[in-house]
């Protein structure tokens, strides 16, 4: 029954915009592959998933709105820590990190902790249905902004020196002014009428563990706003002269303190033409950051001492401590940076394990999973595929219990491409890992495993010519496709959009003066674009007649380009432009799917051009063509 | 301590007495009318948009909350800079009552730093439980500046205008800003068309995805508007 007491920390307005600096600061904006790793859109296509109650939001809009659930109902109750005793609110109610994290216990009320988000992001990787997952990524993102309204409160003093505030008309206040209740918060309606708050200036702190952000060796936010910050109902004691700590509360301990007499009609704290006179005494103390140590960190105005207190109701007594906007100013300038920096860091820990599945680098036909994060993992790894409806399914055979060291790597493995159904995009896979990471009992990790196989170029045999031909071998790495989310329609294959060569001015050899016919050369493009509504140039070396182009790709890399594999074929007019004849076709290539069950998804492409007659096939011989080949990439 | 126990001990009695405590308030608002001005030229600023809320606060055994809004008006200020509210009331409310900082007013251009103006707070508890609601804007001259800024600077800025009070599916209080809500939708397509990254709510946000309850039949009401 001590849940009567109110205990509302921040406003929700300033919980939003806490919540919204943090996830802007956070990996999931900085690093784009957090976000791509869990097949979803990067960060700047602002991709939107239902809230609770189903509307669509960003992922920003849904941490800001999981701060703003966090203080319905009575769970604000659950919103203190009090570090040097481990406790909640009046030590009966739950302790923040352990409603937070639920890493001791679960409880029945709970269902927006760390761990649940962690099991929502489980079933976000992991669930049938496209519908099911965005509701679980949803739900995680939901949770998360609850988990770190948390780390918000845990800098906010009264929040965690167990100072309870009622801000409540019902039932702080009517009835019973009796009660003596009623205490609501200036700190935090002063927080939210500045509004324009120092969100920046504290990069995202990082621990080994989740509670860490709360306590732990005096690191934790807890522990610094706890050991410096003195909250309204715990307050120095004594005078300025010889400042005394709160009994309960030993640091600060104004030992040391710095004491700076102003009048209050000093025009930087009232402004002109008030009509208020008295004195002020600011208690300067040094604020210690046993995270980031910084020695001249010095808080010049941590308490006030005054007969002018916050709300002038004593006027007439006799001077004591008290805190006031100034009190506040000063502690925003250390309390709310810290707040934002903490609070990316924990999204940061969320989302710190990194993974890989690639082929084996010694057993030919075998995969390996790579552990890329600097935290052993324990635990299972299972690949899952969308079929062509988009439903998600594990792949039979393809679930491995395994330890893996930090940025270590597995031994080979096995399994078969799954067919039935088929894959919408063979060779891609969802890889969920959920075990051991570090310290972390129950972490889950994604990844989205767009290439598990590379062809080896230098395995493709360039082919013989007798007559007039060229060969041309790409002199390009990988392609690689344009920005993930950028273009997405299936059953197509998509090849990197090349630059069309710069024209050549040549010489065409004239057998008096001048001695040159010039005109411009364009040199061949083996890159076709599909989407690029200019399309690019190709320009056969060729004058004149009908041009044929057959294009090839390796589909199932075996190295060796079959005529199952042929995937366009078309005759072309050359047009004559000036002096030069060229062809300038945009084409599309419809890829046969499945491409392969093994997933090659980077491998070589043949271009045969020929004058006259199509070429018979890719390793053909004919008078007067050309052939390139090329790397492709068919995510 | 000893004094907080035995309040506590006494507020549940009377808890089992009096029941829930329950009570209702009237309250009733003045008029507020205010001029704008653009800062740096200091002549009125015509077509800003201008919300005005009363939030609802509810004491309940987990602290206050935000319940609602008691009353929620828009205007737009005419060729002269000027904005009206009308006055209203008397207006009951049960179990909920608003804080002294009432009304929140948004001023929204695009082009300018949005502004969001308050009362600012005082525990003084006769100010605080007054039923006759004034807002100390009322008769001010409210600047507005231009924003100076890359566009994505400006979409960072914008992204800090808190307005998911105003969307949220069980209230349906987006029905009586639609002035500020369609001229956010239409800055979130700006940039959008940019291919600048922002954080503003759009009409499609007031949409719930299909399986979901639409309290506000905003399928209805947006019709066609979902992509």
């Amino acid at each position: 029954m001590f849940s009567t007491t109110s205990a509302q920390a921040y406003k929700e307005d300033t919980h939003e915009n806490f919540s919204l600096a943090a996830v802007q600061d956070s990996a999931l904006r900085a690093k784009p592959e957090t976000l791509t790793d869990l097949g979803l859109k990067p960060w700047a296509i602002s991709e939107a998933f239902p809230n609770s109650t189903g509307q669509p939001r960003t992922i920003a809009q849904l941490f800001q709105e999981g701060a703003r659930f966090e203080d319905v109902g009575s769970r604000s109750l659950n919103h203190f820590y009090d570090p040097l005793r481990n406790r909640g609110l009046f030590g009966v109610n739950i302790a923040s990190p352990d409603w937070a994290l639920e890493d001791n216990a679960d409880f029945g009320a709970q269902e927006f902790s760390y761990k649940d988000a962690r099991g929502y992001l489980y079933q976000a990787l992991m669930s049938s249905t496209e519908d099911e997952r965005k509701r679980y990524f949803g739900r995680t993102f939901q949770t998360l902004g609850q988990v770190i309204h948390h780390i918000q409160d845990m800098a906010q003093p009264q929040h965690v020196r167990n100072d309870a505030h009622c801000d409540a008309i019902f039932p702080c206040l009517i009835p019973g002014g009796l009660l003596g209740l009623y205490n609501p918060s200036l700190y935090e309606q002063y927080t939210r009428d500045v509004g324009n708050l120092p969100y920046t200036g504290y990069s995202p702190a990082m621990f080994n563990t989740a509670r860490k952000y709360w306590t732990g060796n005096g690191q934790g936010i807890a522990d610094f706003s706890n050991h410096n910050f003195v909250s309204a109902g715990t307050n120095f004691t004594g005078t300025s002269t010889s400042t005394a700590p709160n009994p309960n509360y030993p640091s600060p301990n104004g030992i040391g303190a710095i004491i700076s007499t102003r009048q209050i009609t000093d025009t930087d704290l009232l402004g002109p033409s008030q009509p208020l006179t008295g004195e002020i005494d600011f208690i300067g103390t040094s604020v210690v950051d046993s995270y980031r140590p910084n020695p001249s960190d010095f808080n010049p105005r941590t308490s006030s001492y005054s007969l002018f207190d916050a709300e002038l109701t004593a006027a007439g007594a006799e001077k004591t401590f008290t805190l006031n906007r100034f009190n506040f100013d000063a502690a925003h300038t250390f309390l709310t940076p810290r707040a934002v920096g903490y609070s990316a860091g924990l999204i940061n820990y969320f989302f710190r394990g990194k993974l890989d599945f690639v082929a084996h680098p010694s057993t030919p036909g075998a995969y390996a999973i790579e552990n890329l994060s600097n935290e052993a993992m324990n635990g299972t790894f299972e690949l899952h595929y969308d079929d062509m409806s988009g439903n998600r399914a594990p792949v039979p055979g393809a679930t491995w219990t395994l330890t893996l060291p930090a940025n270590g790597q597995s031994g080979p493995l096995t399994f078969t491409g799954p067919t039935a159904p088929l894959p919408k995009t063979p060779g891609q896979y969802m890889l969920v890992f959920r075990g051991v990471l570090g310290q972390e009992s129950d972490a889950v990790i994604g990844k989205l495993v767009k290439c598990t196989l590379k062809t080896d170029p230098a395995a493709y045999p360039p082919p013989v010519f007798t007559g007039n031909n060229s060969y041309e071998s790409a002199p390009v790495a990988w392609l690689t496709r344009e920005p993930e989310g950028t273009l997405m329609l299936n059953g197509y294959l998509w090849i990197k959009k090349h630059p069309i060569p710069p024209p050549e001015l040549r010489c065409f050899p004239l057998p008096g003066p001048p001695f040159c016919a010039w005109y411009l050369y364009y040199p061949p493009s083996p890159y076709f674009n599909s989407y690029d509504p200019l399309g690019d140039r190709y320009t056969p070396d060729m004058m004149s007649g009908n041009e044929f182009i057959k294009v090839w790709i390796d589909l199932n890399g075996d190295q060796i380009y079959s005529n199952e594999e042929l995937v366009y074929e078309a005759e072309y007019s050359p047009l004559l432009v000036g002096l030069t004849w060229y062809v300038n076709q945009l084409i599309t290539i419809n890829a046969p799917l499945p491409v392969s069950p093994q997933g090659y998804c980077q491998t070589m492409m043949r271009v045969a051009l020929s004058w006259g007659a199509p070429p018979s096939g890719p390793y053909a011989d004919w008078a007067y063509g050309s052939v390139v080949d090329s790397y492709v990439d068919l995510r | 301590m000893a004094r907080l126990l035995f309040s506590l001990s006494l507020y549940c009695l009377l808890l089992l007495v009096l029941p829930a405590c329950a009570g209702s308030l009237t309250y009733s608002a003045e008029v507020i009318e205010a001029k704008v001005i653009d800062a740096e030229t200091r002549k009125p600023l015509e077509g800003v948009i201008v919300t005005a809320n009363w939030q609802l606060e509810q004491g309940t055994m987990g602290g206050n909350i935000q319940v609602g809004q008691l009353m929620v008006m828009e205007a737009v200020t005419d060729n002269e800079g000027q904005f009206l509210f009308p006055a209203w009331g008397p207006k009951t409310t049960r179990e909920s009552f608003l804080v002294n900082d009432d009304p929140q007013i948004l001023l929204f251009k695009s082009g300018y730093e949005y502004r969001r103006l308050n009362n600012p707070y005082s525990s003084n508890r006769e100010l605080r439980l007054r039923s006759e609601r004034r807002s100390q804007w009322n008769g001010k001259t409210i600047e507005m500046k231009p924003f100076k800024g890359t566009s994505e600077e400006y979409a960072t800025h914008l992204s800090f205008v808190s307005l998911s009070w105003a969307y949220r599916s069980d209230n349906c209080e987006w029905k009586q800003i639609p002035r500020l809500v369609t001229a956010v939708h239409e800055q979130a397509m700006t940039f959008h068309q940019r291919g600048i990254t922002h954080n503003l709510f759009t009409i499609e946000s007031l949409i719930p995805y299909p399986g979901y309850p639409d309290k506000c039949g905003a399928r209805e009401y947006f019709r066609g508007r979902r992509q």
